[in-house]
């Protein structure tokens, strides 16, 4: 009973492992068993149909029963461990014979194939081993790089600051106090180049009206010389008319001395007041001469005062014409240095602006950089993680399917073949 | 000096843009992920918030979502810079309450003019 049931189990699972591979059979089986039964209804009495339609399930079963499952059975047979590997190489050959090709060739064909798994499973081994080395090299990239690029951005920073400043400190020698150029109470805590330049201009333009100034106050000076030296003159033709007038006093006493010898009586006394009249002549010669020698005193330092602030007049004049040469020349060399300093200012503001523009583009690259770090970091922790997963998964399955009869089979019947050509 | 908050995973992101606004004479403050720019906007006020799209845990939308809910941050402009570019994805942006969408890698002259409209 249970061996019937056995039966009947497996052939409705026959059946549909059959319809589930080759429906087709099943279709063929179907027409041939029932086109007698199709030209029955038409000519036989209904009873007949009806007996026929009847014989018509167990001939169906039968068919499958005794054609086609023995073609699967052999099939199955390489899963059935209870085979022996050389039944199973007998069975292939029954239907391999059946089927046109030469069970050596298949041999080796599944040999080939063996072979060619098991390569695919180290491979995919390796490969699993492989992807997990780069995983861990792709992490180790990124740590690196991530690292680098905050040195790089760290000293990056710095150069850029470095580099403004350097860039400001130079512009602002050009920049103008904040309440203009001609502010000069401005409480400003640095002058500009411009205003330094201005600065030394009006200082010289100083220099030049003092010394002008001088040149004037020696020349007035040598007006009051020369008047003094006129009034010296003066007081000489006085002293002059004092001689003469003394001269004129001794000559009256010496006759006043000469009438009072003459005249007796009051001679004596009019002898001393002779005596006395031509000392005071006397006296006053001297004075005179003093006088004199003095006076020529003078006019010798008035000379030498002369000489000495003509020379400085000139020297002065000279220098003022000098100065005010010197300084136009200078104020065209300042503006000239000035022009060439603005122009190399002006350049160092370009470079600037272009430092600027190179540390954006610095910093669009570094973007870039880490658009590409994240890519790294999202193929290491999914793409390459599936991979690994999938190789192993490969791996798996190709190791449980070199586990398969056939194999068994293909090893033994090597195996076999080996010791026989040892023997 | 306006205050200004940003968020992005990434260090060297972060970095760029603190060089990009610190010399501009922003404040900036830094934050990593969700939970350190909660934990920074609970702790101070910002004038405007610059935030990551994408990021590991909470992203920037979830961020700037909540971020709005907060009556000390439901005017103030939020810029979301990220490589992100689809019309769903920005349209989405300004359903939570994106102000405005810079795509990486910016330019920093574009994001200090954005930041100038932002903040008038």
């Amino acid at each position: 009973m249970n061996d019937s049931i056995k039966n009947n189990t497996g052939i409705v699972h026959l059946i549909t492992s059959i319809y589930a591979n080759r429906p087709w059979l099943l279709a063929q089986l179907g027409v041939v068993l029932l086109l007698p039964w199709g030209w029955a209804v038409f000519v036989m009495p209904p009873w007949v149909s009806a007996v026929c339609a009847g014989l018509l399930l167990p001939a169906f079963l039968m068919g499958i029963r005794y054609l086609i499952a023995p073609i699967f059975a052999r099939r199955r047979a390489i899963d059935d461990e209870s085979l022996s590997p050389d039944q199973v190489f007998d069975m292939r050959a029954q239907n391999l014979g059946k089927m046109g090709l030469d069970p050596q060739t298949l041999r080796g064909d599944l040999g080939a194939l063996h072979g060619t798994l098991g390569k695919w499973q180290d491979t995919s081994h390796d490969s699993s081993s492989s992807v997990g080395h780069a995983t861990q090299g792709v992490g180790e990239v990124i740590s690196q790089t991530e690292q680098a690029v905050i040195e790089l951005s760290k000293s990056f920073r710095g150069i850029t600051v470095k580099t403004r400043q350097q860039m400001e400190t130079a512009m602002s020698m050009l920049r103008r106090n904040e309440d203009g150029e001609d502010d000069e109470n401005s409480d400003s805590a640095w002058v500009s180049l411009p205003d330094y330049i201005h600065a030394y201009e009006r200082q010289l333009q100083e220099v030049i009206e003092s010394m002008v100034k001088f040149s004037m106050a020696s020349d007035e000076m040598f007006q009051h010389q020369t008047q003094m030296r006129d009034q010296s003159v003066l007081i000489d033709e006085m002293v002059d008319e004092l001689r003469s007038m003394a001269i004129h006093i001794g000559r009256l006493a010496l006759d006043t001395s000469m009438v009072a010898s003459d005249s007796g009586g009051d001679r004596d006394r009019l002898v001393q007041l002779t005596d006395s009249i031509r000392g005071i002549s006397d006296q006053t010669l001297g004075l005179t001469r003093n006088v004199r020698e003095r006076l020529e005193t003078i006019r010798d330092e008035l000379v030498v005062t002369y000489k000495v602030i003509n020379r400085a007049a000139i020297t002065a004049k000279e220098s003022a014409q000098r100065a005010k040469a010197d300084v136009s020349q200078l104020n065209v060399t300042m503006i000239e240095k000035s022009k060439e300093v603005e122009a190399a200012l002006t350049k160092i503001n370009s470079l600037g602006k272009e430092i600027q523009q190179d540390v954006n583009n610095a910093i669009i690259a570094m973007q870039f950089q880490d658009i590409t770090q994240q890519k790294l970091e999202h193929m290491r922790g999914n793409i390459l993680s599936n991979v690994i997963q999938n190789l192993d998964l490969l791996s798996a399955e190709t190791q449980e399917m070199m586990k398969r009869d056939i194999f068994r089979a293909l090893k033994a019947e090597t195996e076999r073949q080996n010791s026989l050509q040892t023997r | 000096m306006a205050r200004i908050l940003t968020v992005d995973d990434s260090i060297t992101m972060r970095q760029m843009i603190n060089f990009t606004l610190s010399d501009a004479g922003y404040s900036v403050t830094e934050a990593g992920n969700f939970d350190e720019a909660m934990a920074q906007a609970a702790l101070s006020k910002f004038d405007l918030v610059i935030c990551d799209l994408n990021m590991p845990g909470k992203n920037g939308l979830e961020l700037v979502k909540t971020l709005r809910a907060m009556p000390e941050f439901r005017f103030i402009p939020i810029l979301m810079i990220t490589t992100e570019q689809r019309e769903e994805t920005k349209a989405a942006g300004k359903a939570v309450g994106v102000t405005s969408w810079i795509v990486k890698p910016f330019n920093p002259t574009a994001l200090l003019e954005t930041l100038k409209k932002l903040l008038k």
